[in-house]
């Protein structure tokens, strides 16, 4: 089935005999791009499921308020990428735990995992990402895995493109640096 | 040093992590894309259904404490039967000259302390009269001596 443009989406969504029928066209369309986004922020399986669930639902709720001027797709990042936060701060937060912790946590997860289908280089970088703080985590995931334009990132995340750039830069030397550790040993 | 970072520059800051191929490593199980959007309708389903039981939920937590509060505070403060103090009673309303005959002496004195009665109520006794004290009590209120001894 070809793609509907935002618009198609939106007028068939605001109509009420074609409202559901819109919107599983809709994340049937957006699916597969939030969740690689999200699965590689929250790791688990099974947790990507519910955040991406979560997402959707709050896309349902809150789709009568969206604006035609904005992205469909943007909107829907911004969602995810918020879901995502939440969830990994919840995570630390009924832990009780540090953010070693639940870096920790999420490494075991990875490396039990037998949805992960990387070799051992990706693996390794998966880590390095995960080491990364949440904010930071979003913004390295966006820019490099996402390839996303700093201006759709600054949507997204309500973010400056300076304050993007600076951070992007500042997680690649981390992740090179942890990287090259990796290797070293 | 300057943060705009494109392929070139990612190279240069980064060759271990440029050399890493940008895969997606992350499996999904088998037919998950296929499934997922009819769990979102279900989700949403009971999303409808749960949110009108919420509402009403959270209607009742609200209106259920308060409707307490009302009935406490109703119960605190409602009038209660009137019992006037017994001095209130003794300046707002006069005794008429035969009730205050009906009173008993001994009544009106029963709840005063000792020091509190009066000179003459102290003592059962009467006070004692000297014969020339009586003898013009007697003239004075016209009591013929005579009857008095002989009713006695």
């Amino acid at each position: 089935m070809s793609e509907l443009s935002d618009q198609e989406l939106l007028a068939l969504f605001r109509k009420e005999e074609s409202r559901h029928y819109a919107f599983n066209l809709m994340v049937r369309q957006y699916q597969q791009r939030l969740h690689s986004f999200v699965r590689r922020m929250v790791t688990d399986p099974d947790e990507t499921k519910d955040v991406l669930q979560n997402v959707f639902i709050k896309a349902w709720n809150g789709l009568d308020r969206f604006r035609e001027d904005a992205q469909l797709y943007s909107w829907l990042y911004r969602i995810a990428h918020n879901e995502s936060i939440s969830h990994l701060k919840r995570m630390r937060r009924g832990l009780f735990v540090n953010h070693d912790a639940v870096i920790e946590r999420l490494t075991t997860t990875l490396d039990s995992s037998e949805h992960f289908s990387g070799d051992a280089i990706q693996r390794k970088l998966q880590r390095a990402v995960m080491k990364l703080p949440e904010k930071q985590r979003a913004v390295f995931t966006m820019k490099y895995f996402e390839q996303m334009k700093y201006e759709e990132m600054s949507t997204v995340t309500g973010t400056s493109v300076g304050a993007l750039k600076s951070s992007f830069h500042i997680a690649v030397k981390k992740i090179e640096q942890w990287v090259t550790d990796d290797r070293t040993k | 040093m300057s943060t705009q970072l494109d392929n070139d520059d990612l190279e240069r800051l980064a060759p271990n992590l440029a050399r890493i191929p940008k895969v997606d490593p992350f499996r999904v199980e088998e037919g998950f894309f296929e499934r997922f959007p009819h769990q979102v309708q279900t989700l949403l389903a009971h999303e409808k259904r749960g949110a009108w039981s919420t509402v009403w939920v959270r209607r009742a937590a609200f209106a259920l404490p308060l409707l307490a509060l009302l009935v406490g505070g109703w119960w605190f403060f409602r009038p209660l039967p009137q019992h006037p103090p017994a001095d209130q009673v003794a300046t707002t309303e006069s005794l008429s000259t035969e009730e205050l005959y009906i009173l008993e002496e001994d009544g009106l004195l029963a709840d005063l302390a000792p020091e509190e009665l009066p000179e003459h109520a102290a003592s059962s006794e009467a006070p004692a009269l000297e014969a020339d004290e009586l003898a013009a009590y007697y003239e004075l209120t016209g009591t013929d001596l005579t009857d008095l001894i002989e009713n006695l």
